[in-house]
């Protein structure tokens, strides 16, 4: 369960980049494939805490990119299906060019309603 | 009303990866080597560094944090090797982070050490992504739990400076098809250095000569780890 502790995290940074007075309502995040995230228990988990920091009902956005390979004998580059994946040239060495992304992408913010008083 | 985009892009783990730094730093002053050991449960971990302190515990000063969800159980077994072990509770937590490391070494005098091992939570998913301020990751499979682990693990294999396959004192006993788990490592990580040992039949000179040399060479000064 380690998308509780990503959550935290999240969280922390993104109290650190919500303008002031401004109400959080979006989170898009790009995470690959390779950090054996479950975008549906990241969310589950962001609801928990975002509610915590007082952002109920902001929405994470998790984008998966895929897999992409560049093998290093022939150069292909290709997006494998599964991680164990070789080059249709037999090679069985590829550099990862894509699916090890870990980011913050960007917030969805709108101006915070203030109670008449 | 009207919202707007605020875009960031940055790592989502970045303030772990800013603690992590001056942990690293920390590290550094001291001058003491520091590895990250990252299995699953029953991989080995526990009796490899029962092994390394009581063979180099005369030639170098070795100091364990030790992370487990619950007991004192590890930190017990080592503390019979050396006074340098800091158990560490993690609860329902599934891996050391940075913040957790820097409260454990504190409770141990770091310029006086050569060597520090943290033992993470035993796992193969969740502790990869936490940088810990480590000089290298160390990744340990063992021969018992099959020889498909590294390809479904990938990110391990490929942040890891050094992985471990150990029990391979079994291999006449379980199916593994050694040569496919070579290649899995070659394919994802062709720079990773494999070590294969029997740590219960005492058979693990090449990480203590590993040990040895990235200890001695890591006193005078080392670069921060250049993998996740």
């Amino acid at each position: 369960m380690h998308e509780v502790s990503i959550a935290e995290s999240l969280a922390d940074l993104v109290r650190r980049h919500l303008p002031p007075h401004q109400h959080l309502i979006g989170v898009t995040v790009r995470i690959g494939p390779i950090h054996g995230v479950v975008p549906d228990a990241l969310e589950m988990a962001w609801n928990v805490v975002s509610e915590k920091e007082g952002w109920s009902g902001s929405q994470l956005h998790v984008i998966t990119p895929p897999w992409r390979f560049r093998c290093e004998a022939c150069g292909r580059c290709w997006e494998p299906t599964t991680v164990d994946e070789h080059c249709t040239c037999g090679s069985p060495r590829a550099d990862i060019m894509a699916g090890d992304e870990f980011v913050l992408e960007s917030i969805d913010v709108e101006p915070a309603v203030s109670c008449p008083q | 009303m009207m919202s707007h985009k605020v875009p960031i892009v940055e790592n989502v783990l970045k303030l772990n990866d800013e603690l992590a730094l001056q942990n690293r730093e920390i590290f550094q002053r001291a001058g003491v080597f520091v590895v990250d050991l990252i299995g699953s449960p029953g991989a080995g971990k526990t009796s490899l560094l029962e092994l390394t302190l009581r063979e180099l515990g005369k030639v170098l000063k070795i100091g364990v944090i030790v992370g487990d969800p619950a007991t004192c159980r590890d930190g017990d077994r080592l503390a019979a090797h050396s006074l340098n072990i800091v158990q560490v509770n993690t609860g329902t937590g599934c891996h050391l982070d940075a913040n957790q490391v820097r409260h454990a070494m504190d409770k141990l005098n770091l310029p006086d050490l050569d060597l520090l091992i943290i033992e993470n939570v035993g796992n193969l998913i969740c502790p990869v992504s936490f940088n810990l301020g480590q000089d290298c990751k160390v990744g340990m499979f063992s021969v018992s739990e099959g020889d498909d682990k590294a390809a479904k693990h990938p990110n391990l294999v490929v942040s890891a400076d050094l992985l471990l396959l150990n029990k391979m004192d079994l291999l006449p006993y379980v199916p593994f098809d050694l040569p496919r788990f070579r290649q899995d490592i070659q394919h994802l990580n062709r720079d990773a250095q494999l070590l294969e040992l029997s740590v219960l039949s005492n058979q693990a000179k090449p990480w203590l000569d590993w040990l040895i040399s990235h200890s001695r060479h890591d006193k005078q000064h080392s670069p921060m780890s250049q993998k996740r």
